[in-house]
């Protein structure tokens, strides 16, 4: 099926309430821009929306949109805090240290804090009760408004604190605990930051662009049934041979859904998809539509965005 | 195309995920001067397949790559339980079978996808019933062309797995052992800066070289480029990819890299385009021709020269 008419036309009303997570095999899928636009439609149906940015390294969602920053919170965790009284220089504490994170040194312990995850180990293995542990600094959450109806929550991890970064997509997204719906941007990938942003979900949208029949079945998306995952496979065909004339990508996109969703990177469409309708609006309408089991009559129109 | 002073390790990595950076090095790997050389990609899902049979690659070998080490609980286990109060990251686990006493439980296991491997459960459990060892994670691929004697090695994780920092090291010393010739290089790709994993592949490698497109928020990942490299003493270059999408944010992109510390070394349009249509593989040499000044192999060679 290619891509006909407009299916601005949407009757589909958003559900009640609703936890999604759009997640991709790599980069580069448009899987930001898809979020993020998800989003904004949910809220432009009346709902109360949570946009969670489940990447803490570089959260970038928030470049996409205009938002008033409301809140900070300094989120911490735990770190070993080592009496220099009280410590006889064993090195139990760096022989039992897992991750490199306590050396012993002529001076004493040194605590390089960059992969130390918080067990809480060189305590309970230190013979002379020398270490405690501490709070330290982790990271910020974050929560703002970008528009009516619209809050995006996003998490800043510490450069030092890299072992915490699934942790932090779990925080953050316990910060939007409450809104009916909620939108969750995984990180690419399926290691233990992305498989937090897709625990316990409604759906997650996996964004693949692999040859089909070579596709990761979504059955094997670890720590979610199969029945939860919508695979959309994304292919943008070029339709010229070398060289490419710019712009060429996003304007002749075709899809059909769900067998082979085109999807066009919205370089420009992200955020005004509503107003300017495109191939990526498009797009977006008919993932919505998905999301929503049913099909896509007639309604929001150009500029229904508010 | 000469690419002069060879013999490099060069990690070509996204700054924003998705900017094209392992096609970027599949071309450099294709086309470089000389023999030999070795492409070590860090995808966590491996090379794909299409860039497989499209460069008529020969399998080599297969070797499983092992993670950090993890807690298993071996049948010594008497079932008290403690080391469930002592994981803080929730990995050890049974489930309830029936009903609400301990028989009525699956014996207690350790998740891996959880495990961090701190190790507090194996010296704390009082039988001693629980060993710390490492198992695979996923699949070390080498594939050989033999018509230029040049090798391509990929980690393959297992669905769930955490690309490791020795996995990445252990792949990296396989690439380098794997060279043949005296100029043959080393490129190393597939990553992005949100990698835990992207420092240490920036201290490894003598030259470093960030792909980004021209989307909302590029910045930010320049920053982040910027932050993991400060301390290599390298100077890393920048390349636009996907500049022909939005001239306008790619000039910006250029300016803001520039004062960032970070050394702008070239464009090379249409990369989503290329990828999507697979022309890494058969049109690779007509995909490097046709470029012209925005060829890898073009912005490589003024690198290294």
């Amino acid at each position: 099926m290619s891509q006909t008419g407009s299916s601005q036309s949407s009757g589909t009303a958003a559900p009640k309430r609703l936890v999604v997570a759009v997640a991709s095999h790599r980069g580069g899928l448009a899987a930001t821009a898809l979020a993020t636009d998800l989003a904004i439609l949910f809220a432009a149906q009346g709902r109360e929306t949570a946009l969670v940015d489940a990447d803490a390294i570089v959260p970038a969602v928030s470049a996409r949109l205009d938002v008033a920053w409301a809140e900070d919170t300094q989120v911490g965790g735990m770190q070993p805090d080592i009496d220099p009284t009280r410590c006889q220089r064993c090195g139990a504490c760096s022989d039992f240290c897992a991750f490199d994170s306590l050396d012993l040194e002529p001076e004493g312990i040194r605590y390089t804090p960059d992969r130390c995850v918080a067990c809480g180990g060189c305590r309970k293995v230190c013979p002379s009760g020398a270490i405690s542990e501490r709070q330290r600094f982790l990271g910020v959450l974050r929560k703002g408004s970008a528009g009516p109806r619209l809050t995006l929550f996003e998490a800043k991890l510490a450069p030092d604190a890299l072992p915490w970064n699934a942790a932090m997509v779990a925080w953050v997204r316990q910060s939007a605990r409450g809104f009916p719906m909620q939108v969750v941007k995984a990180v690419p990938g399926m290691g233990r930051a992305s498989r937090e942003a897709w625990h316990n979900v409604d759906l997650v949208l996996w964004l693949d662009d692999r040859p089909s029949g070579k596709t990761t079945d979504s059955a094997s998306l670890p720590g979610i049934e199969s029945s939860r995952v919508i695979r959309i496979r994304c292919r943008t065909q070029v339709a010229a041979p070398l060289p490419v004339p710019p712009g060429n990508v996003s304007d002749d996109a075709e899809f059909s859904f769900p067998e082979s969703l085109e999807l066009a990177t919205a370089l420009t469409h992200t955020g005004r998809f509503l107003a300017q309708p495109g191939p990526w609006t498009e797009i977006v309408y008919a993932v919505f539509s998905r999301i929503c089991s049913g099909h896509v009559p007639a309604v929001m129109g150009e500029g229904t965005r508010t | 195309m000469n690419i002069s002073s060879s013999g490099r390790s060069v990690a070509i990595l996204n700054a924003r995920p998705g900017s094209g950076a392992d096609l970027f090095g599949f071309l450099l790997w294709h086309g470089a001067a000389g023999s030999g050389h070795t492409l070590v990609h860090l995808d966590p899902f491996g090379l794909s397949d299409g860039f497989t049979q499209t460069f008529s690659l020969v399998h080599e070998e297969r070797q499983p790559v092992e993670g950090s080490e993890q807690a298993v609980i071996t049948d010594a286990c008497l079932g008290c339980g403690s080391c469930a109060l002592l994981c803080r990251f929730g990995a050890v686990r049974r489930t309830r079978i029936s009903g609400n006493a301990a028989s009525h439980r699956t014996p207690w296991h350790i998740d891996p996808l959880n495990c961090i491997g701190c190790g507090v459960c194996a010296r704390f459990c009082p039988s001693g019933a629980i060993v710390m060892r490492r198992s695979a994670i996923g699949t070390l691929q080498i594939s050989r062309r033999p018509e230029t004697g040049s090798t391509a090695i990929s980690i393959l994780l297992e669905p769930g797995r955490d690309i490791t920092d020795c996995s990445v090291a252990r792949a990296i010393r396989e690439g380098k052992n794997r060279r043949t010739g005296d100029g043959a290089n080393l490129f190393i790709t597939g990553l992005s800066v949100t990698s835990p994993v992207a420092p240490g592949v920036c201290t490894e490698a003598e030259i470093l070289i960030f792909t980004v497109s021209p989307v909302p928020g590029a910045e930010r990942f320049l920053d982040k480029a910027v932050e993991i490299t400060s301390g290599t003493g390298r100077r890393p270059r920048v390349v636009v990819t996907d500049s022909d999408r939005n001239p306008e944010r790619a000039h910006s992109l250029e300016v803001y890299s520039r004062a960032a510390g970070l050394e702008p070394s070239g464009h090379l349009p249409s990369c989503a385009a290329w990828h999507a249509a697979e022309l890494y593989g058969a049109n690779a040499d007509r995909l490097i021709s046709d470029a012209g000044p925005a060829s890898p192999l073009n912005i490589i060679s003024d690198i290294l020269r």
